[in-house]
């Protein structure tokens, strides 16, 4: 019997690592693919039968890139876009987590039941409005425009309320009777013992609204506002550009910054999408 | 409490709008001008840009959107750069090249917020919309303005861009679709690489020897979208048409018609042309010395030096009837909502445009016929193999549906979906038929 | 000087101070996401262009209009089929993916790092690589697919293949998602529930469906309702690849709505009205899947 079970315990190893490794070829090829055909000459992309590895590099793609698309101000865009929203949503989100996981006030369950409701509500639902919105309040086009619709997520709250809850009672307490302010307990005490968990929102943010695309699309009808999606997706569309090579030039630059990002805080990437599931 | 609360919200709520309206009210333009001062800087501080961008050495900056995503875009960009670097106004022109799809996707929607480009290049098909949706302004005054001679344009291709009697967008370039050939290819098969074929069963008969689908090589190419609208000139030479001549009914529903589309069919049935090809991916066949024939447009040409094709270029085939081919005039449009002093950047970068030199630069080296008589003359041009077969246009050029609004509806939602019906394989009648109901509702609106 | 000095005073007590750190995030919800939501429901009840031309009351005639509307009806089902066969594969490849890298070892942490790579990068990216890999004339994937004998596979390109394409290129990019959550979830198993399944002589897959299935099983609903409404809103993935084509087969409810809003025809009452019934999907679908749920656990 016990036997049988390590043969079979056996039989499954090399079945797992058969699989495991084909599946590494198939997740990791597209990926190095690309990196590759970057580097070609337009003619050996399209070129029949297709290689894989190349025989000429140039790196005209990147120039043709650069000089076809304001590929420079996307990548300007990105950042501020990404990185402005990131930032301003973790502090709102840690602001409004706190307030529903540690403090007693009036109205806080309707206050709450309103976030859940916002969650429920998808973005496309809106994006009609909120295009209109943003237009009648001159912010289309402009990086505040961009940021403010993004600048919370009730999903953020939630997240961020419950690392707040899981911190020890009566923390709040001891600080109050040391004479600390309210705004002083939660800069100083209470947000610095989450920091595991801004690190994941901040992740979290920086993730969604890098790859971000019908958002962006939509709230950015000056070319030179677009972001890295946006603007590689009205670059190749069906109706498309001839050239192959800055469209991969271009794909290889855009995820690029979220890759090296990833080699660093891979913990926090993870925890990203993976505490979404625990924590509800 | 609660009242505070509401209050609070509520006056938040103000300092935003106000914010907002702050901006809303700044002059037109404002983020263009913003944006583009320098690439670098942000567009946080705007005010100071417009002004600096306005201001500084007299010159003026101007966005710049066109569709000119083949080869011909790398021409384009070259003579704006010259333009920049060499007008004595001070001024800069940032062009922008998408796909028409997405330029007729953010081009509205730019003029609904106010924040369009100055400077459009849309076609002749689409002066009724662009007339009537009040996008573009007419700008009779330019040749006044500039001191453009306007004796020098042929006249067709001034009154292909006219909208209501006015001028809505002045030439910049004229074409129509022509058959392109790879030598290289021809001779492979068999075939004498200088002749290219003259009618559409000669076609028929040449893409089957050049196709070999194990090195997928193709015959001939039918791309179901994205491309020129090779199909208009096949069905005119096959003796059938679209709309009728006064352009108020469909005139599609015909036997000349259905034999057209089966003849695509049987092609693309055979393996003589890729099936579901984009234009895009067409061009890239071409491009890549997998195609045989293909009927395109001249900014192929540009992308076929340098990929350094061995190719020909020669007017469409002739079917039953005589061969045909649609004019298509390309102009240069000014936005509505431009200010003053960027409708003059615009008005001073059209005329340079449409220099003698400058039009001759760009059909030299794209093979794009002429349109100005001053070209048409020179004789560099003339003794240009490819610019002179591609000048032929005048002897079999058309313009489709003239007068229609729905043109390019026509075209972008009924027909090429119908190609691409047929070309997968569903019965030619049905959907001739169908398109045909489809034309009629487009031409009753 | 004084006076926000007792502002600062009167709200520094918990019950009042809640409201101000409330206060940033409530009025962006409210502003960005309250309003637009019930402007959407005003909008789809007019006729309303993007130029603003001719904006008149409508009533539910653009609702009329969509039950009418053939492409609305083939966008739903478009979007359904893409639901009803992205989502079980996705949570399926990744649930036996992460039951089998669920142990801590190099192996396995190395794999688990490889397998998230796509999801971090955009859909715009990975649509670029796979349009080019997947084309039937240059790509290498129908290239080499010839070579084992199975000609003309042109993937986005056909009207059989696309939508399935689009799935699978979908799943590729997603399965490490769901593969990390369910990683986590089954390391939260307790092991002693494994010890003594083998004490009982129970193999492997006993132990998968006996013990890590069941103690799954809210993880994986949760992933099923996300990945759900999540899909209802599939777009980025038929933007950059197919733009709904070939003949309309992948044109999703999200994709149609943009095309009527934000090209031609510009129609935002109409697109409105589209965004509505899909919102009305999307509830319906969560709500009797949540119901679902708290039955079996009941």
């Amino acid at each position: 019997m016990i036997k049988e079970n390590k043969k079979s315990e056996i039989a499954f190893k090399i079945i797992k690592y058969v699989v495991m490794i084909a599946l590494f070829i198939i997740v990791l090829f597209p990926l190095l693919w690309l990196l590759i055909n970057s580097f070609k000459t337009e003619k050996e992309i399209i070129g029949f039968p297709p290689t894989i590895i190349g025989t000429k590099y140039t790196l005209k793609s990147f120039v043709r890139i650069f000089s076809n698309i304001p590929f420079a101000a996307y990548i300007k865009n990105t950042v501020i876009f990404a990185g402005g929203t990131t930032v301003i949503a973790v502090i709102f989100d840690s602001m409004a987590g706190y307030a529903f996981a540690r403090l007693k006030f009036k109205g806080k369950n309707a206050l709450f039941m309103f976030v859940l409701l916002t969650m429920m509500v998808p973005f496309q639902v809106m994006m009609i409005p909120l295009f209109l919105e943003s237009n009648y309040l001159g912010l289309l086009n402009t990086y505040p425009g961009l940021i403010l619709p993004k600048a919370t997520t009730a999903f953020g709250i939630f997240m961020m309320r419950s690392y707040f809850s899981a911190l020890p009672k009566d923390l709040e307490e001891a600080a109050r009777v040391d004479g600390l302010n309210e705004m002083g307990i939660f800069w100083k005490i209470m947000f610095p013992l989450v920091k595991p968990g801004v690190m994941t929102l901040a992740i979290f943010h920086l993730m969604t609204n890098w790859n971000d695309l019908l958002y962006p699309l939509m709230m950015t009808s000056s070319t030179r506002m677009r972001t890295l999606a946006a603007g590689l997706a009205l670059f190749v569309g069906e109706h498309a550009t001839t050239y192959y090579g800055p469209q991969l030039a271009g794909a290889l630059i855009s995820v690029t910054p979220l890759l090296v990002l990833y080699i660093f805080f891979q913990k926090y990437f993870i925890a990203s999408v993976a505490t979404s599931g625990i924590k509800d | 409490m609660k009242r505070k609360i509401i209050a609070g919200l509520l006056s938040a709520v103000c300092i935003v709008s106000l914010i907002g309206c702050g901006n809303t009210s700044s002059p037109m333009g404002t983020e263009e001008n913003a944006d583009n001062s320098t690439s670098e800087d942000t567009a946080t501080d705007e005010t100071t840009a417009t002004e600096s961008a306005e201001v500084s050495d007299g010159g003026t900056t101007i966005q710049f959107w066109n569709s000119f995503t083949g080869t011909d875009g790398d021409v384009l960009r070259e003579i704006v750069d010259t333009y920049n670097k060499t007008n004595t106004k001070g001024n800069t022109i940032e062009m922008d090249i998408m796909p028409t799809d997405s330029l007729e996707e953010k081009l509205p929607a730019a003029i609904a917020s106010k924040t369009a480009p100055a400077l459009v290049i849309k076609g002749n098909f689409d002066t009724a919309t662009y007339g009537e949706n009040g996008i573009f302004q007419s700008i009779d005054d330019f040749f006044e303005t500039t001191g453009t001679d306007k004796t020098d344009f042929s006249d067709a291709s001034l009154e292909a861009l006219q909208y209501e009697g006015k001028q809505l967008m002045i030439p910049m370039q004229v074409h129509s679709t022509f058959l392109f050939w790879n030598k290289d290819l021809f001779e492979a098969a068999g075939l004498d690489p200088e002749t290219p074929p003259a009618t559409w069963d000669e076609v028929v008969a040449d893409a089957a020897k050049i196709t070999d689908s194990s090195k997928k090589i193709y015959g001939v190419g039918f791309p179901v979208s994205g491309a020129p609208c090779y199909f208009d000139a096949m069905f005119k030479s096959n003796g059938g048409d679209v709309v009728t001549e006064n352009g108020t009914a469909s005139a599609l529903d015909s036997e000349a018609n259905l034999k057209t589309l089966q003849y695509i069919q049987e092609l693309v049935s055979a393996g003589y042309a890729p099936k579901g090809a984009t234009g895009a991916d067409t061009d890239n066949l071409m491009l890549a010395d997998q195609l045989g024939i293909y009927c395109s447009g001249p900014w192929l040409v540009n992308g076929l030096k340098e990929n350094e094709i061995n190719f020909g270029v020669a007017a469409m085939p002739a079917g039953t009837s005589e061969a045909a081919g649609v004019i298509e005039v390309q102009g240069f449009g000014v936005t509505s909502t431009c200010s003053d002093a960027e409708k003059a950047a615009a008005y001073d970068f059209i005329a340079y445009w449409n220099t003698t030199e400058v039009c001759k630069e760009w059909s030299l080296r794209n093979g794009f016929p002429p349109y100005l008589k001053s070209v048409a003359a020179d004789t560099e041009v003339q003794a240009d193999p490819i610019v002179s077969a591609l000048s032929s246009i005048s002897e079999f050029g058309f313009t489709f549906a003239p007068g229609v609004s729905a043109a390019n509806q026509i075209n972008a939602d009924v027909l090429f979906p119908l190609i691409e019906n047929i070309s997968a394989g569903n019965d030619c009648q049905t959907e001739l038929t169908k398109a045909s109901e489809s034309i009629d509702e487009l031409l009753s609106k | 000087m004084k006076k926000l000095e007792s502002i600062k005073r009167y709200l520094n007590k918990p019950s009042r101070i809640a409201y101000v750190f409330l206060a940033p995030s409530l009025i962006v919800l409210l502003v960005f996401a309250i309003i637009p939501l019930i402007a959407s429901l005003i909008i789809s009840v007019m006729n309303m262009n993007i130029f603003f031309t001719d904006t008149s009351f409508a009533g539910i005639s653009n609702f009329i209009q969509a039950f009418q509307d053939g492409r609305f009806w083939n966008a739903l089902l478009n979007t359904v089929v893409f639901v009803v066969f992205e989502v079980p594969l996705q949570i399926v490849i990744g649930l036996l993916v992460a039951n089998a890298l669920t142990k801590t070892t190099v192996f396995n942490k190395v794999a688990r790092s490889i397998f998230f790579l796509p999801v971090i990068c955009s859909m715009a990216a990975i649509g670029i690589v796979w349009s080019i890999l997947l084309d039937g004339n240059i790509g290498l994937v129908p290239y080499l697919l010839e070579k084992i004998g199975i000609p003309n596979a042109t993937f986005f390109r056909d009207v059989k293949t696309a939508m399935p394409t689009v799935i699978a290129m979908t799943v590729w990019k997603n399965f490490g998602y769901t593969m990390s959550i369910l990683v986590v979830g089954i390391q939260g198993i307790s092991t002693s529930y494994y010890e003594a399944a083998q004490i009982d002589g129970a193999n492997k897959i006993e132990q998968f469906f006996n013990i890590t299935l069941p103690q799954l099983k809210d993880t994986l609903g949760f992933c099923l309702i996300t990945n759900t409404i999540g899909s209802l809103q599939v777009f980025d993935q038929v933007y950059v690849t197919t733009q709904g084509g070939p003949q309309y087969k992948t044109e999703t409810l999200v994709q149609y709505i943009y095309k009527t809003g934000f090209s031609q025809p510009y129609n935002l009452g109409y697109a409105s009205a589209l965004s509505v019934l899909l919102l009305v999907v999307i509830l319906l679908i969560s709500f009797s899947m949540y119901r679902n749920m708290f039955m079996k656990t009941d």
